[in-house]
């Protein structure tokens, strides 16, 4: 079967990507589909970032159903130390929440370079839901300057990038938050931050008014 | 061609059926969008903006057009527009494209993740949408009709920017434009999603609430198309007149989009000379300053 296939491939000008066979038509169905979930979650643990739904659709039939092929595997991970997760338009591994501390423990500090201090994490959490904003802006929310070496960190991080800059003397850059962002913290789309609509509601997202109305207004917290 | 006023006012006053109005509408509407003009696309991207703009409010999103332009314009290549200015990307996106590829994987998959949903692999069944909307009849209220019900059943999350968006594709198709109008979140849509807070989704509206937003909204985009290309008609008056290198090329950027920046990299000019530039062309008034600041000034018809 490989080789009829490989030399149809030499014979065929049209193709020059190696044929690889995504409909499995030769297996029995129940088999053809542990392939398919086989393939899916390999390519997930393979992949560093969040696997989209685009990236595993090449490597299963073309009726196949992956929410199906998902759930499927998910149901397989129920009782293992990890299970698929769905982030940043994508899907991962991640070990259970519950077993952070294991981690931890077993690797000392390792995680030192993107752990946040409580107020670095409000402030990253504070670019979320003002973006884009400057280090100006952010230091009169908290009514103490944010300096640059936080905002350094959490760039490095590779948490937030540079937006556009501010039509004020100097022109700052804002800052916006990036993909990684909402991988790392676990949300789809920024409107999955956690009380987005309730503090929508209550007008609380216009960081303009914020500052006008209640400057250090996050001062206290 | 102006709107009739019988047109406008039975419009305004919603005393005429809503389909009717429409097509009126439309037919003035596509005379302006055929005839060769100075100010098409400089029209089409300052509609986008309006259209932007609306898409924010109807988000929970706080920027105005002032702001968006800010973000799109103060944005050096390489950055992040944030999520506003990506929102206004993704309008300038069916400005942009031609009306053949709006309906294309990548087009639909940049303006998804633009406009800061989740893709979810819908853009292939976002562009069937569209073909099959198209692909019923010469009816453009019908074609956008069909594909705003789709999405709202299917996909309701996409119901408040992603799907006016693929309204007005489909309808430039229909009309057989080659580019584009945003016009579904233009029209008169301010004044009354203000009134009432935060967007909610008119799911029980009939059929009426599109043609009546494509009525207004046709309206509202002729009148604009006259304006800009009275403005447009003046600075090609006053482009001979101007000495300054580079000049001309400027006038053609004016023409072409919704404004840009003072400081605008233009590599044959001094930004000293773009300034006297700007000033001159404002006292001739050819452009207008449209951020009112002293300084990260904004120039377009």
């Amino acid at each position: 079967m490989m080789s009829a296939q490989t030399g149809k491939q030499k014979n065929g000008a049209e193709t020059n990507a190696p044929l690889f066979d995504r409909e499995l038509e030769h297996l029995p169905q129940a088999l053809r589909w542990r392939e398919w979930m086989a393939r899916v979650e390999a390519v997930i643990f393979a992949a560093r970032e969040p696997v989209t739904r685009e990236t595993l659709a090449q490597v299963v039939g073309r009726g196949c159903n992956l929410d199906l092929i998902i759930e499927d595997i998910s149901a397989e991970l129920t009782d293992r130390p990890y299970e698929l997760v769905r982030v940043a338009g994508g899907w991962q591994h991640r070990t259970r929440p519950s077993l952070a501390d294991a981690i931890r423990t077993a690797f000392g500090i390792v995680e030192t370079g993107e752990s946040l201090s409580e107020a670095e994490a409000l402030v990253l959490m504070s670019i979320g839901y003002f973006q884009p904003i400057t280090r100006a802006e952010l230091s009169s929310f908290f009514a103490r300057e944010v300096s640059r070496d936080l905002i350094g960190k959490l760039r490095r991080a590779g948490f937030i990038a540079s937006g556009p800059r501010s039509p004020q003397p100097g022109a700052p850059y804002t800052y916006v938050t990036t993909p990684a962002f909402l991988a790392h913290f676990g949300f789809e789309t920024l409107r999955d931050l956690p009380d987005f609509d309730m503090l929508e509601d209550a007008g609380l997202l216009n960081k303009e008014r914020l500052l006008e109305d209640i400057p250090g207004a996050m001062g206290r917290l | 061609m102006r709107i009739p006023d019988w047109l406008r006012l039975a419009i305004q006053a919603s005393e005429l059926d809503a389909t009717f109005a429409a097509g009126a509408a439309f037919a003035v509407l596509d005379a302006h969008v055929r005839e060769t003009r100075f100010s098409a696309q400089a029209w089409r991207y300052r509609l986008a903006l309006g259209a932007a703009a609306t898409a924010c409010r109807k988000t929970g999103r706080p920027e105005d057009e002032a702001a968006l332009r800010d973000a799109f314009l103060l944005t050096r290549t390489g950055d992040d527009a944030g999520p506003a200015g990506r929102m206004l990307l993704g309008w300038r996106l069916l400005v942009s494209t031609p009306v053949d590829e709006l309906a294309s994987e990548d087009t639909l998959g940049s303006l998804i993740e633009m406009c800061g949903y989740r893709l979810d692999g819908r853009a292939s069944d976002l562009g069937d949408l569209m073909k099959e909307a198209t692909g019923i009849g010469q009816n453009p209220l019908a074609a956008a009709e069909r594909v705003y019900r789709s999405v709202q059943r299917l996909w309701p999350e996409y119901e408040a920017v992603i799907a006016p968006w693929l309204c007005d594709a489909v309808v430039a198709r229909v009309l057989g434009w080659s580019r584009a109008v945003p016009l579904f979140l233009i029209a008169g849509s301010a004044r009354r999603d203000r009134a009432q807070g935060s967007y909610k989704p008119d799911r029980g509206a009939d059929g009426s609430m599109i043609a009546s937003r494509y009525a207004c909204a046709a309206l509202e985009a002729v009148d604009r198309a006259i304006l800009l290309e009275r403005r447009a008609t003046r600075l090609l008056q006053v482009a001979p007149k101007l000495r300054a290198k580079g000049a001309q090329g400027i006038v053609q950027t004016l023409l072409a989009d919704d404004a840009l920046m003072a400081s605008h990299a233009f590599s044959n000019m001094s930004d000293r000379g773009l300034r006297r530039l700007f000033a001159r062309l404002v006292s001739l008034g050819a452009v207008r300053e449209l951020s009112g600041r002293d300084s990260f000034r904004i120039y377009g018809l």
